[in-house]
């Protein structure tokens, strides 16, 4: 009888259970009653016996050799014991290390104040960051500066030299034209702090410089009196180009600027570190995965 | 010396205990080995391999059935060991001929025993059962020699299978199933009950 297309699975469970005796007493009773009105269950009943009796049957295989350990192989199996775990264990601190530096990195170059007072070129630019400041510096160095003669001498005034994002640098040198006095709190720009913005005193002959120190002196009284400063004034040149150069203070911003942001982008972790740290990582997580697919 | 009493001291380590605990259970572990990889070298290397395990993890066994707990370190043996093959097949020495149909393999055809006749006949039968059991699925013929060639009980067999009992109940019926509709290839060597039903089988379906 073929029995086995007309069972369905969920019967062939309960024909097992009731094999191995493994059904409460009410099931059994139940599958005992379906047991005599179906013949395909009776059948696959005995069949199944049959099999398990066979299962049952087959001879006990003996051992061909004692698995017992002797005292070597047990220390080396506890020698083992010890290897996996510490390679596995370092392999993760090396990995956790490692993500903590680069995290750390990525929060202080991304959320970070960009500048701090120590560094002058960032004080000289308080609204910008040094990247920028870069750029702008670097695009003004880029374009020459043409220092021409006027025409007439004093009495008018003068723009900054250059403008050049410096405002120090403009601010001294424009003041032109007679004399004119200025309040202490609006010279404050001409403070001696930045000497390297004021290298253009040497072509302004004519007119003699105020010198930092002197006009920090002056400064120092509640109105002073500044000689006027006249650039550009030298008869034997009038109308020609003296000079077009780059100006040195603009190189010398560039290089700091540079310096700024070179400084901020060093990591804060050498790359050398964070190189080992990958290496090892990488060693030890290979030398676990080796122990574990020996074992 | 009870079995707790070993357990407990080879726990502390004593080495000693431990060996008679393997000796206690290595039959029974080899045995269930050798019907899971049909094989009796890799059943052997399996076996060793979960005893050394066995060895390892002596302080995690927290009660209960000792056997069990070995069976299933055994079982764990067995599938990594099953793993390592498929990653390494071997050529086996007969397998199939040029046409790709399968031949009778040299140990179908060991005289093993070459005693009497019945002798030989119960041979044949076993060769045969385990010629099937190789041809299941490895969960199914895992449930099925746990329960039957073992005779484990099915919360048991949970125990070492990590699995839900119910899971087990319906795999051993698959199991059985696919037991029985392939020993039916081998009715001339099955006992009567086996022949008489795969006669019947074949009137049908002629």
């Amino acid at each position: 009888m073929n029995w086995q297309a007309e069972i369905s699975e969920k019967d062939m469970t309960l024909l097992c259970e009731y094999l191995d005796d493994t059904l409460s007493i009410k099931d059994r009773a139940k599958f005992e009653t379906r047991l005599q009105q179906s013949p395909e269950l009776t059948q696959a009943l005995e069949d199944m016996t049959a099999l398990k009796r066979s299962m049952r049957s087959l001879p006990c295989k003996p051992v061909p050799h004692h698995f017992t350990l002797t005292r070597s192989e047990a220390e080396k199996a506890r020698r083992g014991l010890f290897m996996l775990p510490t390679f596995g264990w370092a392999s993760v601190v090396s990995m956790i290390l490692l993500a903590v530096i680069f995290g750390s990195e990525f929060i202080f170059t991304n959320f970070s104040v960009p500048q701090t007072p120590a560094e002058p070129v960032a004080m000289m630019l308080p609204d910008a960051a040094p990247e920028s400041a870069l750029r702008q510096a670097e695009e003004e160095s880029s374009q020459p500066v043409y220092l021409l003669n006027w025409a007439s001498v004093g009495g008018k005034g003068g723009g900054g030299a250059g403008g050049s994002g410096l405002p120090v640098g403009g601010m001294a040198y424009g003041m032109g034209g007679g004399l004119t006095e200025i309040a202490p709190e609006d010279a404050v720009v001409a403070e001696p702090e930045q000497p390297a913005e004021l290298t253009l005193t040497e072509p302004m002959q004519t007119g003699g410089v105020v010198e930092p120190t002197e006009v920090a002196s002056m400064l120092s009284e509640d109105k002073i009196t500044v000689e006027p400063l006249i650039f550009g004034v030298r008869e034997d040149q009038l109308g020609q180009v003296i000079t077009i150069e780059p100006v040195q203070s603009e190189i010398s911003a560039v290089v700091a600027a540079q310096e700024v942001v070179e400084s901020e982008k060093e990591p804060i972790i050498p790359t050398n570190v964070k190189w080992i740290l990958a290496g090892l990582a990488a060693a030890f997580g290979l030398i676990w995965l080796l122990l574990k697919l020996k074992r | 010396m009870e079995e707790t009493e070993l357990i407990t001291r080879a726990v502390d380590g004593d080495l000693d205990a431990f060996n008679r605990l393997v000796l206690q259970h290595q039959e029974v572990a080899y045995n269930v080995a050798y019907r899971i990889m049909a094989d009796e070298n890799a059943a052997a290397d399996a076996t060793q391999d979960a005893v050394i395990s066995m060895y390892r993890k002596l302080d995690t066994y927290r009660g209960g059935s000792f056997k069990s707990w070995f069976l299933r370190i055994v079982t764990n043996a067995c599938y990594d060991e099953l793993r390592r093959q498929r990653r390494r097949p071997t050529i086996p020495i007969e397998p199939e001929t040029n046409e790709g149909e399968l031949v009778e393999s040299p140990e179908w055809l060991e005289d093993k025993s070459a005693g009497p006749e019945d002798v030989l006949g119960t041979s044949e039968i076993e060769n045969a059962i385990q010629h099937c059991l190789s041809g299941l699925d490895q969960k199914f013929r895992i449930v099925i020699t746990l329960v039957d060639v073992s005779g484990e009980d099915y919360e048991a067999v949970a125990r070492i299978i990590g699995t839900p009992i119910g899971t087990v109940k319906s795999r051993l019926a698959r199991a059985r199933l696919k037991m029985q509709q392939c020993l039916q290839g081998f009715r001339e060597l099955l006992p009567d009950q086996f022949r008489h039903i795969t006669e019947e089988h074949d009137e049908l379906a002629s």
